[in-house]
């Protein structure tokens, strides 16, 4: 199956990757998984005290779109509000990345992990 | 259609696998196109129906994963979405080592040990799974479900630690 070209660039120079400390309380995780494919994502915000993300890394087993996915989003959700970051779906992730039909999937996870995220985040605070 | 049916299986999870095979192959004799070639055309596609159908449900008992799916499926609890994602932090948290574990795995010593270890981690789960389902039971059956969704990871990390210890 043939990638997009943003696909490849995003899967081969990956932006964001790694992680931050855990225990970190300015951090917020969010942990997803596909069973259908066992891919595996993690993504991590960094939020400020005004609730807007300064920094994110991800990590993610998986294939070259579910790389992909969650790099873009690293990119995107940064210097965002929390529910601005909330409110990334996963059709423009598949959009931007020109994902094919049988990809979309990835996409959906990609905005779970956000979605897992802010859940975090949002427990923190409380 | 109730696959346990057709091969005169109770409709269980602990299935007889030698019962399975023998009866598979009874029911792939019974319906092998060479005994039909004089068979009219609406027969034959009958009879070719029948085969592949054979077939099927023979695929589905044969794997634990697909078996407990059926079974489930027959008792009308509802399955999850196959792409939905699931969020157990602490059970992809062990997965993530897993796969971290297998990347930097050092020859196939490395590699045999993480496939021991995934393989002990299915037989427990299999456990789980058969005996949650013994009973048709609402809270047994999401039991199943859930062990279910976990074997499918280590069903796919085992593809792929077998397919690295070809090449290494």
């Amino acid at each position: 199956m043939a990638y997009s070209n943003k696909v490849i660039d995003h899967y081969e120079n990956p932006r964001n990757v790694g992680a931050f400390e855990k225990d970190d309380p300015t951090v917020a995780t969010g942990m997803v998984g596909a069973p259908a494919c066992g891919d595996v994502m993690r993504l991590q915000l960094k939020i400020n005290d005004d609730g807007v993300i300064e920094d994110a890394k991800f990590k993610t087993y998986g294939c070259g779109s579910a790389i992909a996915s969650s790099s873009l989003v690293t990119e995107w959700v940064k210097g965002k509000s929390i529910d601005e970051a909330a409110e990334i779906k996963n059709t423009d992730i598949a959009q931007e990345l020109a994902l094919p039909p049988v990809k979309i999937h990835c996409s959906i996870l990609a905005e779970d992990a956000i979605k897992a995220a802010v859940a975090d985040y949002k427990e923190k605070k409380a | 259609m109730n696959y346990f049916e057709l091969f005169q299986l109770e409709s269980v999870f602990d299935i007889d696998t030698e019962t399975l095979k023998s009866n598979y192959q009874k029911l792939q004799r019974l319906t092998h196109p060479d005994k039909f070639a004089n068979a009219s055309d609406a027969q034959k596609r009958i009879v070719m129906q029948k085969n592949a159908q054979i077939n099927d449900a023979f695929h589905v008992l044969s794997s634990p994963i697909l078996r407990a799916e059926h079974l489930l499926t027959l008792r009308n609890f509802q399955l999850a979405d196959a792409n939905a994602s699931m969020s157990d932090n602490e059970f992809l948290m062990t997965q993530m080592e897993l796969r971290e574990s297998m990347a930097v795995a050092d020859g196939r010593h490395d590699l045999e040990q993480i496939l021991n270890s995934i393989k002990d981690e299915q037989s427990a789960i299999v456990k789980t799974i058969s005996e949650n389902l013994v009973q048709e039971q609402d809270a047994g059956n999401q039991r199943a479900a859930l062990a279910l969704t976990k074997l499918k990871f280590f069903t796919k990390i085992r593809t792929e630690v077998e397919e690295k210890l070809l090449h290494t």
